[in-house]
């Protein structure tokens, strides 16, 4: 190395904590772009999000996006990605990208593929040769691409599997997660997230985070959750979980989207989160709003003359009503944009207001208002109640 | 609505549009182009995204079928169709028909003209569409007209058309001059009779004495892809009688995806006012418009060869004026569509890329291929208004043809 001074391909530091949950602010420092945390990340499965332009994306103060390895390495291909110089130029996005194993795809594509010891053996939706995506393999492709952050192959076994598969998969993923480092061959440039697994067995989940914890690296993910699992499962996995990683790392809570579990889960102290459904709903002609979401395709939006959001600025809000979005919703590609746009906004806006009244120490306000909007009858999902009172908020 | 003829010539005439309803200071220079929307937005493209492409002041032309079956959001929301579909600072033009999309033969009947929605077949008599002109309150608009005539007409059909169109007209036109919501509204009057030169007379006259803005040409084709192929000798007689009989101070309006080429002729001709449908149906069929329209482009414009291509059968490479982004050769090219373009597509985004973009079936693709079409049609009519003034419009058609395929 020529460059001795260079920093690190990811630096982390907390800014502000909540005094009383384990929500904290920080500032994550990635080559294209620093990142403040907690952040919501947007899905760009192909390389692009929704009929969305990249200045757009920038507009909507999107910081890092996602990029999915499996769909990548088959359109457009590794050979093409490594011409053009790697995703961020193909797809001409100058911020921080994160791409994924091609893992996750085990989970929903599962009768097609095999799992063994090597690696995943994939027979092609697309045209039903096999390939095989070893550990080395996931690692030389997100190589390729080129992503800020990319995420270890994980041996994902379904989050309500129990018995002895739950643990033969902790270990594997572990054994993966040193071929893994082993074949990274841009340390540089790239970091590679380990994935805490173990199903919802807190032992092998401790287990499964001390052994990633020895491996010393920039940044941990929690995997194998948000997969069917009962809530009540769900955050006691969150929660255990970022009791044992460490403080100075960013923490990646895979798969979670959904505005209320980003407030809880930023309550237990995770920084990262990634969902579809913002992005994925507004094709449908779903609009997020604090009370929850609203169909614009329902007949109720005919004559409905006011903005998604009157409290949202964006782009969206200030220009269309929801009647025209209901006039257009089905039939013209503007509306799936207009309400991507719309819904990224909103994740956006929530992350904003979680890092504010974080940074002002008012947390537990703002999820005690926030829940109450959503729930205007106080009637609370227990989960919700449980989780906030592990770390010191009372609702009600 | 005032529109002054500023000269006039072998070479196609300019004007200016000014005095649409409640746009005052607002004008457009013609020979212009009128925004091709459907549901009231430009296809693909948001109202964020169009400032990216333009900032100039553009008409958008409102197909009916695409927008009547928000009648009842309108009126609820009380606003102009320009209001409510978000584009407030735009004039609006409404047409019965599409022209971006191939009407359906057959289906008008006594006073109804079939108006096909995302729903399925509406139909339409004068009392009803002037009903909807009313309530969406457009900047200008065209009476309701039987069109559905191409060069395959029988004659009983375009005297049936005929007929029915100047019954349609003047039940439209009766209930403009008693409305008093519609008195600044500018209203064009349609010319129909298909290819037959009599009928082509015969309506032209009869128009003729109507107190309307303007006249629009229908009845040559049936809208879509049905328009690109017509050769401009084929109506080029026709359209000369008509405007023979025609007051010269009114505004005349051709809607369609002609080609490039035709279309120049149309300009030569006299025409003032086209529309965004080429733009339109190039975008859905994958590809970018690349024909040159001033030396510089001339010598880089990609020569469009036809054995370039993947081979198969050429029907399926397209028109030459365009380039089909979806095939195979772009796959590694990481260029823009064209080097010296200065749209936001071809500055930011590779061939690439977009090839990627419409393979993957991402909306993203049309976004990028709309925006450089459009763009490039816009710059088209710059440089079209420009050579009308200098009288060099043959100049022009000589470089919009020099691009062909290999000889």
């Amino acid at each position: 190395m020529t460059t001795g001074a260079r920093p690190p391909a990811l630096t982390f530091k907390v800014i502000g904590s909540c005094s009383t949950t384990k929500a904290r602010v920080g500032v994550m420092s990635l080559p294209h772009q620093d990142v403040d945390t907690p952040v919501f990340m947007p899905v760009g499965t192909k390389g692009t999000i929704k009929g969305l332009l990249p200045q757009q994306l920038e507009a909507l103060n999107c910081q890092i996006i996602l990029g999915n390895t499996y769909h990548l390495g088959t359109k457009p291909g590794v050979e093409i990605l490594k011409k053009a110089g790697g995703l961020h130029k193909f797809m001409n996005w100058p911020r921080a990208l994160l791409t994924d194993s091609g893992g996750f795809q085990m989970v929903s594509l599962l009768e097609l593929a095999e799992i063994t010891e090597d690696g995943v053996n994939f027979k092609s939706p697309y045209d039903g040769s096999e390939c095989m995506l070893t550990p080395e393999h996931s690692t030389e492709i997100q190589n390729a691409i080129g992503a800020d952050i990319m995420m270890q192959l994980d041996d994902v076994v379904h989050s309500t599997t129990t018995g002895p598969r739950v643990e033969e998969a902790m270990h594997r993923t572990t054994r993966w997660l040193d071929r893994c480092l082993g074949a990274h061959s841009r340390n540089d440039d790239q970091t590679i997230f380990p994935i805490v697994q173990g199903g919802l067995d807190p032992d092998l989940r401790k287990q499964s985070a001390l052994q990633h914890i020895e491996r010393n690296s920039r940044g941990f993910a929690i995997g194998g959750l948000s997969g069917g699992e009962s809530k009540d499962d769900f955050w006691k996995m969150v929660h255990l979980s970022t009791d044992l990683l460490p403080k100075d790392k960013p923490r990646y809570c895979m798969g979670v989207g959904f505005a209320e579990d980003l407030v809880v889960c930023c309550a237990l102290g995770v920084d990262m989160y990634d969902c579809v459904f913002p992005t994925r709903t507004a094709r449908f002609g779903c609009a997020l709003i604090d009370e929850g979401q609203i169909n614009l395709k329902n007949v109720t939006f005919e004559t409905d003359c006011r903005p998604i959001d009157s409290e949202c600025r964006c782009t969206t809000c200030k220009r269309y009503t929801r009647a025209y979005l209901h006039s257009i919703v089905t039939t013209e590609t503007v509306a799936c944009q207009l309400v991507s746009v719309h819904n990224i906004a909103y994740q956006m806006r929530l992350m904003q207001r979680i890092r504010s009244s974080i940074l002002e120490d008012t947390y537990p306000n703002f999820v005690r208002s926030f829940m109450k909007r959503k729930y205007t009858d106080g009637n609370y999902p227990q989960w919700i109640v449980d989780a906030l009172n592990a770390v010191g908020v009372k609702l009600e | 609505m005032k529109f002054l003829v500023k000269s006039s010539g072998k070479c196609g005439r300019l004007g200016i549009i000014s005095n649409l309803p409640n746009r005052q200071g607002e004008t457009f220079d013609t020979p212009f182009l009128t925004i091709y929307t459907r549901g009231g937005n430009v296809p693909h493209i948001t109202h964020e995204v169009l400032q990216l492409i333009t900032t100039e002041n553009l008409m958008m032309l409102m197909p009916l079928p695409t927008i009547m079956t928000a009648l009842r959001s309108i009126e609820s929301c009380g606003q102009s169709i320009s209001e409510f579909v978000g584009l407030k600072e735009y004039p609006s033009y409404i047409t019965p028909q599409d022209p971006g999309i191939e009407t359906p033969s057959g289906y008008n009947k006594g006073d109804e003209v079939a108006v096909w929605t995302k729903n399925g077949k509406r139909t339409v008599d004068p009392s009803k569409y002037m009903n909807m002109i009313e309530k969406m309150k457009p900047d200008m608009y065209l009476a309701l007209c039987d069109g559905d005539v191409n060069s395959d007409s029988s004659k009983k059909r375009i005297v049936k058309s005929m007929t029915r169109t100047s019954k349609l007209f003047k039940d439209c036109y009766n209930y403009h001059q008693a409305s008093t919501e519609l008195q600044n509204v500018a209203l064009l009057a349609p010319i129909e009779g298909g290819y037959d030169l009599n009928a082509r007379r015969l309506i032209s006259e009869e128009m003729a004495v109507y107190n309307v803005d303007g006249y629009v040409f229908d009845g040559f084709h049936t809208n879509g892809l049905t328009v690109e192929s017509i050769p401009c000798n084929a109506v080029e007689p026709i359209i000369r009688e008509c405007l023979e009989r025609l007051p010269k101070d009114r505004l005349r309006v051709i809607h369609g995806a002609w080609s490039p080429a035709t279309l120049l002729k149309l300009v030569a001709l006299g025409f003032d006012v086209f529309d965004t449908s080429l733009p339109f149906v190039s975008t859905e069929r994958g590809s970018a418009l690349v024909f040159p329209f001033n030396e510089n482009m001339a010598l880089s414009t990609p020569f469009i060869n036809s054995s370039q291509k993947s081979g198969k059968d050429t029907n399926s490479s397209g028109p030459e004026y365009e380039l089909s982004i979806e095939e195979d050769i772009y796959k590694e090219d990481f260029q823009p569509i064209l080097i010296d373009c200065n749209c936001l597509t071809c500055k930011q985004h590779t061939k690439a890329y977009i090839h990627h973009l419409l393979k993957s079936q991402e909306l993203l693709g049309k976004v990028l291929l709309m925006m450089h079409n459009l763009h490039h049609y816009l710059e088209f009519f710059k440089c079209i208004r420009t050579a009308v003034k200098n009288d060099s419009l043959e100049t022009l058609c000589h470089l919009v043809e020099s691009h062909r395929g290999p000889l």
